[in-house]
């Protein structure tokens, strides 16, 4: 049954600590709005599944920005935006995958708008920002008002279609990622939409691949748009480790480890062959990739 | 305005617009768009999608292009609102604006409202690393095949860089960081 | 009265006029229909939920939530409309186009989804929409048809056959076709493409009657048709003030001075706004008459493009045979178009696309046979091409795979069979005009260095196979023509008419009904007049299109605008000078002194047209306002008003019973090139270049046809690679801008656009039509391109990733 917007209701708390207290509220749950790009979009269309909306904007003194722990590990503000991100210089040097697909998401529009804290409550199979998140091994960080602080990684927080281990009381503060063992090389991402902006993801893949003496020694690989989240692709990683990349049967043992492990669907943006034949296409071009940039930064190269 | 005799929950949101101060009373979740257009009566500010594809719809909040359709009223509370009404400035058009008609940017119009509003933003702020092209991808047309207005965009840097100081001074009063 | 020497100047056309519309577009104040100002209530509109079937019911929901009641909505069905209203003794329910078949609202059978049953009306705009989904059509299912090329010949209204011969009969064409050297078969399809102009439709209706048919306290219902005389006034985005005009008239059973329909602003119209305005128009009255209220009509983007025209599907079965030198001999097509549910304007869409279906090309022996079959789907309408586009991607794919069979440079095989002057069209149309398409093409090929561009795209091929990578480029190239104007005899049916007319101020106000939608047809139409009679822009106003303003120049549609209506501008605003000179506001003394210099940019000595003097800039221009703003006092419309109605020019007649003959008395003629670029992983196509090479006559205003040329090109790259209707029984999947993908600025290269002028004798300053030219070239151009570069020969659109990359699957699989 679709409800209207003016019948909605929605809260801006300007401190998080009255944000966590509607939160851990009985009852009708209140859903969490920061940048609105998808869940304004589901209300046009009628789709909403809340009637309370908790807006966020007012928190910017605590959720807003990035931040640098001393070890190295980027926190990314729940209400950071895209646009924000990517203008950050040291994000641009230590996570250009994480900037590279935040120039992808949408548009400029989108992107003023748009949040990697968003993206992961979103859930949707076909995000950008998020895969590669998960690639780089990214935790979010949770806090209620009963419950405090904890974190998740990433790779355990999708459970299923649309569907997140947050809990109703739960707010995700931040995004942490950490510092890469391999770094800015080995991170590797393409989304493949129909056009150039303001494209949905047919299939897409995030990576970090690590070399060492011309072999793989380590592999994160996440399929975009192939399964009912984005996730890791664990056969595929198996497969890759130890690979020089040179193998001549590599194509095959990828397909081999991607035809058990994903079953990607026909859909009104793309078809379950295509989205099959080019993942497995993407994984092998971010292995040449992820070789070359890798031997050139042992070179001491020009990458950097 | 219309919804206004529905039942629901109605909040206060103070937001400037264009320079001005505004107060509207509205349902919280109602669109910025609508706020704009229907509330304000600014009607230059269009709706081609309702999902943030078009780009019609595009406004600077506190400087930064958004589509008001995917902006709640709530979350401007506070915050500075340019539309394409306010691009000039004492009857001035923006050089961006100027430029649009020189080359032929506005065909069959309806587009031209956000694409000169986000085209404003890269005359004032600067372009992305794939230049004008990348800048308004966010904004369809289906008229001018967009040659008219990247030939616009171009030529209204090239004022604005001929001008000490560029355009963001001139044309602008809140364009906030 | 008599001049001494005509000046026959032109100070505006064939310069680059700023538009006049374009000042209050760039800030934001321009009016569209949803701008304007409004109060009444909000239409909604109930549609079918399926295919086929019939309707046996509708159940109100409970809108207790919304805070809502039934009782605040008016509802009207199809039982509101009387069967018996019409003057001509039709179902007023059915639209008055082509065919009288498409109800306004299903009586009781329904023909696709979507379909309109009812309509409801509420003062909240936000209410009506909640409330209309919750009104559940209740249906019986009835089996239906979804696949044009599968139908059989019973979904088959109309069929066109062409033929053109040495000989007689069939035999002696299969005769022909055995003997040439060399045949070459192929199948070709094209999809559904949404116009997706950026404004969805939108109409107001207001109803004026008289005071005992308005609802009262005593009285608070009324019944829906009034029982005095009334009147039904329309103003919405619109490309064919008459044909809503006509539509209202049946519809109501009113006279013509019952029905008055004001154009706003279009924001974009490409065709999709050309039929299915009337509906909406008609739904927006009944709303209006039923509760004698304005009633306002805008349609969201999701329901605009569900419910709402698009370009026609088509599939082309092409058989040529030539002589060993690649010289056509033959030529067999059998053309499908998908009509949708019902006919619209179908008909004409499956003429344009068989009169362009053989290109610019000599061919002795040819046979078409075109059908256009029913399916149940929305019906498929006009969209810029309006049917070419189909038949033109067909035959220039076929011509290079003709090429290719032959070892031969597609340039060359197009070069081969260009016709010349005198020579013969396929629909047996002599060429009398100036052409010189070798020389046309030739110009094309050097601008892009065909040679050369193929040549480096080839070694960079070779280079990129040799070190594994994956992007591989290719250019390909379309030759081709548009008819511009109405087919044949179609614009002596229109009869259009023209006004100019003297305006208080000393300006001069052109009176057309065609309606802005972005072409330019303000500031063009404004160049043409001020050039006939000499004035300035500034002196020069164009009136808004209001059928109580303005007379019947027909639609706003087929390239028709400058070159047909134009023209007739041009002759109503000599006939105004006539009706000056001969009543004495114009004289001797007036006269602009010999040899007094025009201006800088002033082109002196060439006459509008055929039939147009060309007294332009014979008075000063102060005289001329003088005698407008004189004439406009005097209140005599024999002398204030200039008028002129269409003529045919010389030259021969359309036969549309054998489809030979004078199928437009001009065309347009097009070379399109294009290069891309592969990336064969993921089979996404890029354009690199594009080149627009054509020639339309005289350019009026070389801004406004860059930026029409460009619009269109763009718009069929867009239907070649991206846009695509996706259908799951009968519904489109894919019914909002998110995933239906139109081009952004950065899917796109700029587009050069080059022109050869060789002017129409009957056009103004010998203008031809340019808006739907650039629609049909850039699909087979690009999807040459791709074969170039890949080798792999894709035959339908769009060339889609999933499209290349099965076809590189299957080309694996066969080796």
């Amino acid at each position: 049954m679709s409800g209207m917007i003016s019948q909605l209701q929605a809260s801006r708390p300007t401190d998080l600590d009255a944000a966590l207290a509607l939160l851990a509220e009985a009852g009708d749950p209140w859903r969490p709005l920061a940048g609105g790009t998808d869940l304004l979009v589901e209300a046009q269309h009628g789709r909403l599944q809340h009637r309370r909306f908790l807006d966020l904007s007012g928190l910017q003194g605590s959720l807003g920005g990035l931040r640098w722990h001393a070890d190295g590990t980027l926190e990314v503000g729940a209400l950071c935006t895209y646009l924000q991100l990517q203008r950050d210089a040291r994000v641009q040097a230590e996570y250009p995958a994480l900037c590279a697909m935040a120039r992808l998401v949408g548009a400029a529009q989108i992107q003023a708008r748009g949040t990697l804290a968003g993206n992961i409550e979103n859930a949707s199979p076909a995000a950008d920002v998020a895969p590669v998140l998960l690639a780089l091994g990214a935790r979010v960080r949770l806090q209620s008002a009963a419950r405090g602080v904890r974190e998740v990684a990433l790779d355990d927080y999708w459970t299923g279609y649309r569907q997140t281990v947050r809990g109703q009381d739960e707010l995700i503060v931040a995004v942490l990622v950490p510092p890469q063992p391999f770094g800015p090389h080995a991170q590797w991402s393409r989304k493949v939409g129909t056009r150039s902006w303001q494209a949905i993801t047919k299939v897409g893949i995030a990576a970090r691949i690590g070399w060492a003496e011309g072999r793989i020694v380590e592999a994160r690989i996440v399929a975009v748009s192939m399964a009912a989240t984005p996730c890791r692709v664990a056969a595929i990683e198996q497969a890759l480790l130890g690979c020089s990349g040179e193998e001549p049967d590599l194509a095959a043992r990828i397909a081999t480890a991607q035809q058990s492990a994903l079953r990607p669907l026909d859909d009104v943006r793309s078809t379950a062959a295509y989205r099959a034949t080019v993942f497995g296409r993407l994984v092998l071009q971010a292995v040449c990739e992820t070789k070359g940039a890798a031997g050139d930064a042992g070179k001491g190269g020009s990458a950097a | 305005m219309a919804h206004d005799h529905l039942p629901g929950p109605r909040t206060t949101v103070r937001m400037r617009i264009n320079g001005e101060e505004k107060t509207v009373r509205v349902a919280p979740m109602r669109r910025l768009l609508d706020v704009l257009r229907e509330d304000v009566g600014l009607k230059g500010t269009k709706e081609g999608c309702g999902e943030g594809e078009c780009g019609a719809c595009t406004v600077l909040l506190d400087g930064e292009p958004v589509c008001s359709c995917l902006v709640a009223a709530l979350q401007c509370e506070g915050r500075e609102v340019r539309t394409v009404e306010g691009l000039e400035s004492h009857g001035v058009l923006h050089p961006v604006q100027e430029a649009f008609l020189q080359h032929g940017g506005a065909q069959c119009g309806i587009c031209t409202p956000g694409m000169v509003v986000t085209a404003a933003w890269l005359v004032d702020k600067g372009l992305p690393p794939g230049g004008i092209r990348e800048g308004i991808a966010g904004n369809i047309c289906r008229c001018t095949g967009y040659g008219a207005i990247v030939d616009s965009v171009e030529d209204a840097i090239v004022r604005c860089q001929r001008k000490a100081g560029g355009c963001a001074q001139e044309g602008s009063e809140g364009g906030a960081a | 009265m008599n001049i001494a020497r005509p000046v026959a100047a032109r100070a505006h056309v064939g310069h680059s006029r700023p538009r006049p519309d374009a000042d209050a577009k760039v800030r934001g104040t321009a009016p569209y229909v949803d701008d304007l100002p409004f109060e009444g209530l909000h239409g909604a509109t109930i549609r079918t939920p399926i295919a086929r079937g019939r309707v046996t019911g509708l159940r109100f929901g409970d809108l207790s939530d919304l805070g809502a009641d039934w009782s605040e909505f008016a509802v009207v069905t199809a039982q509101d409309i009387p069967r018996r209203s019409a003057k001509d003794g039709v179902d007023p329910n059915l639209v008055a186009l082509i065919e009288r078949d498409q109800p306004f609202l299903v009586r009781d059978a329904f023909e696709h989804m979507h379909e309109p049953v009812a309509l409801i009306a509420h003062p909240s705009l936000e209410v009506v929409r909640a409330a209309a989904e919750r009104v559940e059509v209740v249906v019986e299912a009835l089996p239906a048809r979804l696949d044009f090329r599968t139908a059989g010949e019973d979904a088959v209204f109309k069929t066109i056959t062409v033929r053109r011969d040495a000989g007689e009969d069939a035999d002696a064409f299969a005769a022909e076709l055995a003997a040439c050297a060399v045949r070459v078969e192929g199948v070709y399809e094209t999809q559904a493409q949404e116009q997706c102009y950026i404004e969805p439709n939108g109409m107001i209706a207001r109803v004026v009657c008289d005071p005992d048919d308005l609802p009262s306290p005593e009285r608070p219902s009324v019944p829906t048709w009034p029982s005095k005389p009334f009147r039904v006034e329309v103003e919405g985005s619109l490309q064919c003030p008459y044909y809503v005009h006509k539509a209202l008239c049946s519809l109501f059973a009113l006279p013509e001075d019952g029905v008055r329909v004001a154009a706003t602003l279009a924001g974009g119209g490409f065709g999709g706004k050309e039929d299915y305005p009337s509906i909406l128009a008609g739904h927006a009255g009944l709303l209006a008459l039923k509760t004698r209220r304005p009633v306002k009509m805008i349609y969201d983007r999701a329901e605009d493009m569900v419910a709402t025209t698009k370009r026609h599907p088509s599939q082309s079965r092409i058989v040529t045979g030539h002589d060993a030198d690649g010289r056509l001999r033959c030529v067999q097509i059998d053309c499908r178009m998908d009509g949708g549910a019902y006919v619209t304007l179908t008909p004409v869409v499956l003429s344009r696309g068989v009169i362009h279906a053989v290109g610019p090309y000599e061919v002795p022996h040819v046979r078409i046979t075109a059908q256009a079959v029913h399916t149940n789907t929305p019906p498929h309408g006009a969209f810029r091409g309006f049917g070419a586009p189909q038949t033109v991607f067909a035959f220039e794919r076929h011509m290079d795979r003709v090429a290719t069979e032959l070892g031969l440079d597609p340039a060359e095989l197009r070069r081969r069979n260009l016709v010349v002057r005198g020579g013969t069209l396929a629909v047996s149309q002599t060429i009398e005009e100036p052409i010189a398409l070798e020389a046309w093409l030739d110009e094309a090929l050097d601008a892009f260095d065909w040679r050369g561009r193929r040549a480096r795209a080839e070694a960079f091929n070779h280079e990129a196979q040799v070190s594994g990578v994956a992007r591989r480029r290719g250019v390909g190239l379309a030759t081709f023509m548009h008819g511009a104007g109405f087919t044949g005899s179609g614009e002596d049916y229109l009869a259009s008419k023209v006004k100019v007319r003297a305006t208080a101020e000393g300006q001069l106000e052109i009176c057309t009904a065609q309606t802005e939608i972005g072409q330019g047809s303000i500031a063009v139409f404004s160049q043409i007049a001020a050039d006939t009679m000499g004035l300035q822009l500034a002196d020069v106003a164009v009136a808004r299109p209001d059928t109580d303003q303005v007379p019947n120049s027909g639609p706003t549609v087929a390239s028709r605008t400058s070159m047909v209506v134009g023209h007739l501008v041009a002759r109503a605003s000599e006939d105004l000078l006539g009706r000056l000179e001969r009543a004495g506001l114009l004289g001797e003394a007036d006269a602009r002194p010999e040899g007094e210099a025009l201006g800088e940019d002033v082109v002196v000595g060439e006459r509008p047209s055929a039939m147009v003097q060309g007294r332009g800039w014979s008075y000063r221009p102060e005289a001329l306002r003088r005698a407008l703003a004189a004439a406009a006092a005097s209140g005599d419309a024999e002398i204030a008003e200039g008028w002129a109605q269409y003529e045919r020019p010389p030259g021969g007649a359309w036969d549309d019973t054998v489809y030979k003959g004078v199928a437009y008395g001009t065309y347009a003629w097009a070379n399109y090139l294009a290069e891309v670029e592969v990336d064969g992983l993921t089979g996404e196509v890029k354009v690199l270049d594009f080149l627009a090479s054509q020639e339309i006559g005289r350019v009026l205003n070389p801004l406004l046809a860059h930026g029409q040329i460009e619009g269109g090109v763009v718009q069929a790259i867009g239907w070649a690679l991206l846009e695509d209707c996706v259908w799951k029984d009968g519904h489109l999947t894919n019914g909002n801008m998110t995933n239906y993908v139109v081009p952004t600025a950065a899917d796109v290269p700029p587009i050069q656009v080059r022109f050869q002028e060789s002017p129409y004798a009957y056009g103004p300053w010998g203008a031809k039509g340019i808006g739907e030219l650039p629609m049909d070239g850039p699909a087979p151009a690009l999807l040459n391109a791709i074969a170039h570069a890949t080798g792999i020969d894709l035959c339908a659109l769009p060339a889609s990733p999933e499209r290349i990359v099965a076809a590189q699957l299957a080309a694996e699989e066969a080796r």
